[in-house]
Order: structure tokens, then C-alpha cells, then sequence
């Protein structure tokens, strides 16, 4: 059964941890954007929460609770690292490659995580599109 | 040959990833695009012994009806997976626009109509002169980035709009089709033309392009924590005109070089507008509201970028203006902590008929023209985005100079918002600033 409330909704950052589970049981949430920036397995479900099948749906980010699956869609592990730039991590929640690494290799930009600066550098990921300047 | 420049491609959020998703205008068949479903699928495509843009298919012969759509290859030895327009058929079997693998290759599948999502690969399908048009059937949803290298040409510029319920209904505020980005870029290359469309991201690059391309009547949110990140972003000889940026700790818009931005509403953002090394840009008719710079300019390399007819609201400094020959006209500065400001001395600014107003300083290091006012705006409903003006700033003192010769009367108002005079329609003939 599509879950009409929760499918195709932007809920970018939203926690549903005091939703009513049985809102989310035993449906299929598709084309939805549960995306959250700033910490990896994110809990947002509600406690319970169990035969939801994800369809399509950007989890980044979130932990999905036993007893419900992902169809599509994307679960990965995302982290700002030194560069300011946004990482997928890998098993070992290390960075791998950068979210949009097309648009890193087009910019000319670090895709490789041992070139990560040590220390917090912002400036590297700026550069003008007209000439190249750093800014 | 390549696809059609007449390509009309639709985009929806309840297509599939491999639906074809467009269809030439004009062409003889049926257009199976502009369907959430697609119209069929094979599984056993032969590719001509003879001619490598025949495909046959014994259990679903290519009819009449199908020419002008698009088939998508997905997959199978010998063939090349990509989006083809099938150009003629005759007897069951379809002539493509060019090669699609090697001849006499078999058990290919492929994809006839059907709309396509907003994915990368959709757009990079695309070919100059080619027009996507956006349903706000629901929220799209990226699960991955969008970096499109593809282009458009000066001559035909690839279109992309979105709509509501018909093509072409140019949708306002929430009736845009809405994507939902997460972290994902949306980035495209150069001479793209993207309207009517809303963006919640929280990417580097919120919604951006290269060059020579524009933005019309779209809206970009960047919720993101982390600094420097942009709502909008833009290269060089770029148009952006009615669109609204807000980025809680970046940049409503970033710039590049040449362009013109007109009519926007950059808020709630540490940068309003970053045009930080930006040269020869024109802001016209813009409001930012509520920043911690709503034009930051505040490179001394930067020069030749114009202010005009702008509204600078609540923010620390209305301007970072150290652009070393800027133009900074007919603009209201107000409820700022600094006005206008450059780090050091810039003799060659011309700041002039701006009306500075409840700033607790108006200029620091660039000089105020003869015929700057300081008049309260009387905006009507600040607080809440409606920066409309009251008499105070009514153009009736010919705030900006006559035309030369005195033939000309000119009675423009200052700041962003334009008054409306007693007998003009009732209806705004653009879009209104906020909630557009």
C-alpha cells in the first residue's frame, strides 16, 4: 500500500521520532527526501517502525530500522570533511569520493580523500569559473 | 545525426529512470512521452544486417505511431545504450536518427516513451535547441548528483521549464515543480535556460551553471550548516532574472562575470549576492533582505559592476563595495549597521541619487553622491518581505537626472520596488518579489 502522507515529500532534515508509527507500518514510502546533513545513521523513524519498504527515496544519512528495506533510491554516509567538502564514507566511515565528484573532476577539484587537508581549508573549494581564481 | 534540436522532453516525478522521455515536435507518430508510464518495452531488438540504424523486434513490431518518439536503449552485446528518436518505420521496422551498435547484434533492450526523472542522464541526453519541461506532479527527489557537461549553443539554448498542470503555465511560488536535493548538486554547463522551478539543498553548488546561460522565476533554498555554500550559483554572461536565493550560512548568489541579475530577492543568507571577484556584473531591481552582507563586492580587483534600482535591507553591511570603479545608483540603503563600505579608499566608486535611511553608518571609504536622500522608505510590511515604498520615495522630486536636453521627463522610483500609480492596471505585469 503507498503511504500517501509520507511518499513523495521533501522532509530534508525532519525527525519522526514522536510520529505515529502506525502511519508508517506496513506501506510503501516512495519518492521521498529524508535526507540528513549532519549526522550518519541518523535516527528518524519512529521506535517500532517495521515493514516499510522505501522506494526511490533519498536516505542519506538515515538509519533504517530492522525489519523494513530500501528499494533505489540512496542510504549512503555523507560527512563535511576538511575541505569543506561533502564526503560519501565508507564502511570504516572514511571519506571515499565526494557526493558530487562529476562536478569535482569537471572543477578541477580534489577527488581523492588522501589529499583531504589536515586542517579545516574552505578555500580549496571555491574557484571562479571564469578564470580559475581561489577564492 | 544526432537527436533533434525540435526535441521536447518531459520530466516527471512519477516517470521511470528509463523511460524515453521525449518526442520531435512536429513528427507523424504519437507522442507516448507525456504518460508516467512507458508506452512499451522489448526485449529482443535486432539490430539490420545491412544498416546499422535499423531495429526490428519480432514480438513487438515498430508501427507508425511510434516514429518521432524516443526509444532508450538500456542495454545488450552489440549495442550502444542511449536515447534514440526513431525517424521512420516501415514494415515493423524502425529507422533511428543514427548508429546504435553493430549490425546483426540481438536480444537488445529498449525503452519506447514513457516520461524520464531528473537525473543526470536525462539532461545529458540532451542536444542543443532541446526543451525539458519539469511536472510538478509531486516532489523529485535526487538520489544522486546532477553535474550535466552537455551544452547548449548562443543559437539554441537548452531549455529546461517547469509547469504546473499544462506546458507552459509558467507556475508561481508553490505551484513549481519542487526538487529535493539532499546533498546532491544540480550543476549544468553552459547556454542552459532553467525556469520555474524550486530547489531545497544543501550542496556546495545549490542549483548552478556555467556560462551564458539563465535562471527565470526560481527558487533556492540551501539549508545547509556548513559555510560558504551557495543557493544559486552562476559562471560568466549569465542572466538571472526573478529568482529568490536564500542560503542560511552561504550565498543566496554567487557570480560570475557580465551578467545581469535583475529582480531577485536574495535573503536570510550571509552573502546576499557574491560577486566577490565578479567584473562588469548589473544588479537591477533586487532586494536583499536580512544578510550579513546583501552585495559583497569586496575584492579590489573586482571592477565595473553597477547597482542599480536595488533595496538593501537589515543587514550588517548593506554593500562590501571594493570594486575599484563601481556604479551604485537609485538604490535604498536601510537598517543597516554599515551602508556602504569598502576596506580601504576607492576613489573611483560613483555612489549617487541613493537614499541612505536608519543606517547607523551610511558610507564607510567611498563618498556619497550630491543628490543621495535620507528619507524613511515607508516600506510597507518590511519584517515580513514586502519592501513596496510609500510616498516618501515616490519618484516626484525626479530622483534620477532628466534625460539631456530636458526633452524627457524620467520619474522612476528609488529602490527595487516600483510604485503604482493611480489608473495602472490592478495586476503587476512581473512577478512580485516575494512568494513568487
Amino acid at each position: 500500500m503507498i503511504n500517501k502522507l509520507y511518499s513523495f515529500g521533501d522532509f530534508t532534515g525532519q525527525s519522526f521520532t514522536n510520529a505515529v508509527v502506525e502511519d508508517f507500518n506496513d506501506t510503501v514510502i516512495k519518492g521521498s527526501c529524508f535526507y540528513q546533513e549532519y549526522h550518519v545513521d541518523s535516527d528518524i523513524f519512529p521506535a517500532g517502525m517495521t515493514g516499510v519498504t522505501f522506494v526511490n527515496c533519498n536516505l542519506d544519512n538515515v538509519k533504517i530500522p530492522k525489519g523494513n528495506t530500501v528499494e533505489g533510491g540512496c542510504n549512503r554516509r555523507i560527512r563535511v570533511q576538511n575541505d569543506g567538502v561533502d564526503w560519501i564514507l565508507g564502511g570504516d566511515l572514511k571519506p571515499t569520493e565526494p557526493v558530487n565528484k562529476k562536478l569535482h573532476i569537471k572543477r578541477l577539484l580534489n577527488i581523492d580523500p588522501r589529499k583531504i587537508p589536515k586542517i579545516k581549508d574552505v578555500k580549496t573549494v571555491f574557484k571562479d569559473k571564469k578564470d580559475g581564481r581561489l577564492y | 545525426m544526432v537527436l533533434s534540436a525540435n526535441t521536447e522532453w518531459e520530466i516527471r516525478a512519477n516517470g521511470t529512470a528509463t523511460g524515453a522521455g521525449g518526442f520531435v515536435t512536429g513528427a507523424s507518430g504519437t507522442d507516448y512521452s507525456q504518460q508516467d508510464a512507458v508506452h512499451s518495452t522489448r526485449t529482443d531488438i535486432v539490430i539490420d544486417a545491412t544498416t546499422a540504424t535499423n531495429i526490428t523486434s519480432a514480438a513487438d513490431p515498430f508501427a507508425a505511431d511510434d516514429v518521432g518518439n524516443l526509444i532508450n536503449i538500456t542495454s545488450g552485446t552489440g549495442f550502444t545504450a542511449g536515447r534514440y528518436e526513431i525517424v521512420s518505420q516501415a514494415a515493423g521496422v524502425a529507422t533511428l536518427d543514427r548508429v546504435v551498435g553493430t549490425v546483426s547484434s540481438t536480444g537488445g533492450s529498449g525503452v519506447l516513451g514513457g516520461a524520464a526523472t531528473f537525473l543526470d542522464a536525462t539532461f545529458e541526453a540532451m542536444v542543443a535547441g532541446n526543451t525539458a519541461h519539469i511536472a510538478a506532479d509531486a516532489t523529485h527527489t535526487l538520489t544522486a548528483a546532477i553535474s550535466v557537461a552537455k551544452d547548449g549553443t548562443d543559437s539554441s539554448p537548452i531549455k529546461v521549464k517547469g509547469y504546473n498542470t499544462t506546458r507552459g503555465d509558467e507556475p508561481e511560488g508553490a505551484d513549481r515543480p519542487l526538487i529535493a536535493a539532499g546533498a546532491n548538486s544540480i550543476a549544468f554547463d553552459n547556454y542552459w535556460q532553467i525556469r520555474f522551478l524550486s530547489v531545497t539543498t544543501t550542496a556546495s553548488e545549490g542549483l548552478g551553471q556555467d556560462n551564458a546561460g539563465a535562471f527565470h522565476q526560481c527558487k533556492v533554498v540551501n539549508t545547509s550548516g556548513s559555510g560558504s555554500r551557495s543557493a544559486i550559483q552562476i559562471g560568466s554572461n549569465a542572466r538571472i532574472i526573478l529568482c529568490e536565493g536564500q542560503a542560511t550560512n552561504g550565498r543566496g548568489l554567487e557570480c560570475g562575470s557580465n551578467g545581469v541579475v535583475y529582480g531577485c530577492y536574495l535573503h536570510d543568507s550571509s552573502d546576499g549576492i557574491y560577486a566577490y571577484t565578479s567584473d562588469s556584473m548589473s544588479f537591477i531591481n533586487c532586494i536583499t533582505d536580512t544578510c550579513t552582507v546583501g552585495i559583497n563586492i569586496g575584492w579590489s580587483g573586482a571592477s565595473g559592476n553597477k547597482v542599480i534600482n536595488c533595496t538593501l535591507y537589515n543587514c550588517a553591511t548593506g554593500a562590501l563595495m571594493s570594486d575599484t570603479n563601481p556604479l551604485f545608483m537609485n538604490n535604498i540603503i536601510d537598517n543597516c549597521t554599515a551602508g556602504i563600505s569598502a576596506s580601504s579608499v576607492v576613489n573611483g566608486a560613483f555612489l549617487d541619487y541613493n537614499n541612505f535611511s536608519n543606517n547607523t553608518t551610511d558610507v564607510t571609504n567611498v563618498t556619497k553622491g550630491n543628490n543621495d536622500t535620507a528619507l524613511d522608505p515607508q516600506f510597507t510590511d518590511a519584517a515580513n518581505g514586502d519592501f513596496t515604498i510609500g510616498t516618501n520615495l515616490k519618484a516626484k522630486a525626479s530622483p534620477t537626472p532628466s534625460f539631456p536636453g530636458g526633452l524627457t521627463n524620467n520619474f522612476l522610483d528609488i529602490g527595487a520596488a516600483q510604485r503604482e500609480e493611480a489608473g495602472g492596471g490592478a495586476a503587476v505585469t512581473t512577478a512580485t518579489f516575494v512568494g513568487f
